[in-house]
């Protein structure tokens, strides 16, 4: 949901996919929705799961802000999720392999992880050095299973909301152009906008349409990991050439500064700070030197 | 290079909406833009282009300008607080034109020189004495860095968002 287009493309050197998938780093909380999106996630249904054995320990993070411990998180590779809603349709041994793929997903990167994690945002991931073998990791469990394949009606972005009604522009499983009308208060509840991407994900339960949106974060892979979430040219529902389209990236790229760079110092940064005053940490100098 | 340096007013909205500090977004053969090589700047030329001058009395933005009234520096300093006779004063943003590149970091010293200055004079406004300068750096940032290292500034640590965290103290 972070960059708003594809990373690679037309580059020299072998040849490069561009790829949309689910954000392959995911909260407690939306391992849990997967499960059951009607109930609300707490800590005793994640316990619950992992007693049962469905579920890792995860990547624990401690949370510092400012320098200081600030509490820990918890987050889990986004396949996870998927294995869950596969088990809740009786895909048993679909699931499985992919609870293996998330086991091995975060076996190669939760030591990694978990410094980034300390201090940043799941919104920031695309930006850590081994996001695109995450991505890979991540794609290539995703690409395998068929169940994945069934319950997915699109990988595509938003391409407008308007009155009551949020329309998304992508590519079916089928590869084939797909446009899905969602009510404009499920996406704006997630807080996604024109140009944020994502996967729409439906199932059945007890005779009713449960439509799930996830957010979805381009990555580049090898032409090797094809799948059906991958594109050697930009997709043709990405944002169209046109002044209009550059407004959208300038505006995100605002919001964003205002986000990171821009933002204000909380409570925890100014008391670190302060204290590295009064112990004598910083650097001082002299603004206009005598002479 | 000679830069004359001012407070943005309101008519100088059309020069931050033009201003350039970073090239286009790589495109396709269709002209579909793709990613950002340097994300970073493109985000902050972003931030500056929305900016509508003047600012308020905690603020600076401060505009140098070269002999033909080209824009080739922009900074923005706010004051966060004063705490007994230190206060705390964030570097917002700090950009540098595309016409300014490739002299060696010049017009972004001057750029920095200026900005601290008037953080200097933002401390002194509540009765400070002294300015706590503070700039978050996005880590892939080289050139703000080798520019802050330059100046004097240390880097803390960490900041919220993945940033560097980057810090000094601005004495009379």
């Amino acid at each position: 949901m972070t960059e708003p287009v594809p990373r690679h493309e037309e580059q020299s050197g072998p040849q490069r996919l561009v790829a949309l998938l689910p954000t392959p780093i995911v909260g407690w909380e939306d391992v849990l929705r997967a499960a059951d999106p009607g109930r609300e996630p707490t800590r005793a249904r994640l316990r619950t799961l992992k007693q049962n054995g469905l579920l890792s320990e995860g990547v624990k993070a401690p949370r510092r802000e400012s320098g200081r411990f600030s509490g820990s998180g918890t987050y889990y590779s986004v396949l996870w999720g998927w294995a869950e809603r596969l088990r809740a349709e009786g895909l048993g041994l679909d699931a499985l392999r992919l609870a293996q793929d998330a086991l091995a997903v975060e076996g190669t990167f939760g030591r990694r992880l978990t410094p980034f994690l300390s201090h940043s945002s799941l919104d920031d991931l695309a930006a850590v050095d081994f996001f695109d073998e995450l991505a890979r990791s991540t794609a290539a469990g995703l690409a395998r299973s068929q169940g994945v394949r069934d319950l997915v009606l699109a990988a595509g972005a938003v391409v407008e909301v308007k009155a009551s009604i949020a329309r998304i522009f992508g590519t079916s499983p089928a590869q084939e152009d797909t446009e899905v009308d969602l009510p404009a208060r499920l996406v704006e509840q997630l807080g996604m906008r024109v140009g944020h991407t994502v996967w729409v994900v439906s199932r059945v339960i007890c005779g009713a349409a449960v439509v799930e949106v996830l957010p979805a974060i381009w990555a580049s892979v090898n032409q090797s990991d094809s799948a059906w979430f991958t594109w050697a040219a930009t997709p043709t529902w990405v944002v169209e050439p046109s002044e209009a389209a550059d407004e959208i990236l300038q505006e995100a790229g605002a919001e964003r500064y205002e986000r990171t760079a821009a933002a204000m110092p909380d409570q925890a940064y100014m008391a670190g700070l302060l204290s590295d005053l009064q112990a004598g940490r910083l650097i001082r100098r002299r603004l206009r030197p005598a002479g | 290079m000679a830069l004359i340096w001012r407070d943005a007013a309101r008519e100088d909205r059309h020069l931050l909406q033009g201003f350039r500090c970073t090239i286009d977004h790589t495109r396709n053969r269709d002209g579909r833009p793709l990613f950002h090589p340097r994300p970073w700047e493109h985000e902050l030329q972003s931030y500056l282009r929305r900016m509508t001058p003047p600012s308020g009395a905690d603020q600076r933005l401060r505009l140098g300008l070269d002999v033909s009234e080209k824009l080739m520096g922009v900074s923005e300093q706010v004051r966060i607080e004063t705490v007994g006779s230190i206060a705390v004063v964030k570097l917002q943003a700090l950009a540098i034109s595309v016409d300014a590149r490739g002299q060696g970091g010049q017009v972004a010293d001057l750029t920095l020189a200026d900005a601290l200055i008037r953080s200097a004079d933002l401390a002194h406004e509540t009765g400070a004495s002294e300015a706590l300068v503070i700039g978050w750096v996005d880590p892939r940032n080289q050139a703000s860095k080798g520019l802050l290292t330059r100046a004097g500034f240390n880097r803390r640590g960490n900041a919220p968002g993945g940033l560097e965290d980057w810090a000094i103290v601005i004495e009379p």
